[in-house]
């Protein structure tokens, strides 16, 4: 690796403040007690949709379906073919507040496409989740994904791939994610396998740990994840390890979810390198049909041997989803952080409107 | 023709005694199953003239329970996509109560 890229091999820190925002939604995966892989044909979540996830969130999710006389009822075109598309675009009113000033903004923060071509249905498919928006156009992940679904639904990726740590959740500047590096900007390129025994969701990824450009070292990054779903909840651990120039970073995670009637709860706590912590709790209530209820703390330490440089993030919003393929998100945000620290601190209101399918 | 257990060919009787008990335990708005069961109404949006996600066809065609997908579901035929329901290791519907529902569907599927 060139040491021109060795910060974003490091840490992604730089890649996750581009702020990208493709989206997977683990609290789903906790309400139901659902494999990642059920939902998503990625099998370790986010991206596009499986038949039973496009399927569920079309029917199981909205306030009220469309009825045929209205044009409603789409469902996966997939169902029965072997070439699958599917899409998520986001676009938001932003409104920020700092001390200094007040700015906002109507932004298009995610315009992905999906494609996906079973070449041998259960066993060998092509993937690619395109980015087209905004900026440039450019692809996520890329990669052929061999399947053995009868043996534990085994699994080998290939190409470009979004490497497992922690819970994928549907907000990259969630510190978890930010801080760690594994958000949905920092795809890279290498090898990933992985089986569902039983209860048991695990993956081990090995790449470039370039962040995606090509490596020009022989030392690679190592990402894994382990979730065992249990009837109420599931737990998980996660490592990653990156050599770079003979930096080593090493990064440990612990994760888990439970559900209290329509109350689904997440939490995570992350190590890097025996300096930072970071740590996410989330309260994720089912308040109506279609309507959700999120309130969120994440919390970072960039130096535990320093007191003063911790930062938190308050996070309070209402997601509805009125009707299929369609959801708006109103959130309030509020950050607190050390004042000499950019960014560290200000309050943000977004509207935020999702089309997908 | 009347349902064992008590459980009439009417859309009242077979939510009350058979959908809401043994289905929408899952099928619940955001539960792990899809389209919703947990309601008459949500059941007859859900179901009745409604194409199958998998395989072709309704999953309740009104007059013809032969042709709907639920019934090839509760009854576990071959050639369903995924699970017979309710999904092993729940015990299936009596024949009672498949009855009752190939009746109801025999009967138009009334609301």
């Amino acid at each position: 690796m060139s040491g021109g890229s060795r910060i974003l091999g490091l840490t992604g820190i730089a890649v996750a403040l581009a702020c990208g925002t493709a989206r997977a939604e683990p609290s789903f995966a906790v309400r139901t007690g659902e494999a990642c892989s059920k939902c998503h044909s990625g099998i370790t979540g986010g991206g596009m949709r499986s038949g039973h996830g496009s399927f569920w969130a079309q029917t199981s999710l909205p306030h009220r379906q469309w009825t045929k006389e209205e044009g409603g009822i789409l469902y996966p075109s997939f169902a029965e073919g072997r070439l699958s598309v599917g899409a998520d675009v986001r676009g938001q009113y932003l409104y920020v507040h700092t001390d200094g000033d007040d700015t906002s903004s109507f932004e298009v923060t995610e315009a992905n496409v999906y494609g996906n071509v079973e070449l041998a249905t259960d066993r060998l498919s092509l993937y690619l989740d395109e980015t087209v928006g905004p900026g440039g156009a450019s692809a996520r992940e890329l990669y052929a994904l061999f399947k053995c679904a009868k043996d534990w639904n085994a699994y080998a990726k290939a190409g470009r791939i979004l490497p497992p740590f922690g819970w994928r959740l549907p907000d990259d500047d969630a510190f978890i994610r930010q801080y760690t590096g594994y958000t949905f900007s920092a795809a890279d390129t290498g090898i990933e396998i992985g089986a569902e025994p039983g209860d048991w969701s695990l993956a081990l990824a090995a790449t470039n740990g370039s962040s995606g450009t090509s490596d020009d070292d022989r030392s690679k990054r190592f990402s894994l994840s382990a979730f065992w779903r249990l009837p109420k909840g599931r737990v998980g651990v996660s490592g990653a390890n990156n050599t770079v120039d003979g930096v080593t970073t090493t990064a440990v995670g612990l994760s888990g979810g439970w559900k209290i009637g329509k109350l689904a709860l997440l939490g995570e706590v992350d190590g890097v390198s025996d300096e930072r912590l970071v740590a996410l709790a989330e309260g994720n209530l089912l308040v109506a049909r279609g309507v959700l209820l999120k309130l969120s703390r994440d919390w970072l330490d960039p130096d535990r041997n320093v007191d003063t440089d911790e930062r938190v993030r308050d996070s309070l919003g209402i997601e509805y989803i009125p009707v299929p393929f369609v959801q708006l998100r109103l959130f309030a945000r509020r950050r607190d952080g050390p004042p000499q620290v950019a960014g560290a601190r200000d309050e943000q209101v977004d509207l935020e409107l999702h089309v997908f399918f | 023709m009347t349902g064992g257990g008590g459980v009439q060919p009417t859309l009242a009787s077979i939510q009350a005694n058979i959908f809401t008990p043994a289905c929408a335990t899952c099928h619940f708005p955001a539960g792990p199953g899809p389209m919703p069961l947990d309601t008459e109404d949500a059941s007859y949006a859900n179901l009745v003239g409604i194409d199958s996600f998998c395989p072709p066809g309704m999953r309740v065609a009104p007059g013809d329970p032969d042709a709907s997908h639920l019934v090839e579901k509760i009854e576990g035929q071959a050639g369903i996509c995924g699970d017979r329901m309710p999904p092993p290791p729940a015990s299936m519907l009596t024949t009672e109560q498949v009855d009752a529902i190939r009746q109801w569907i025999a009967d138009g599927a009334p609301r």
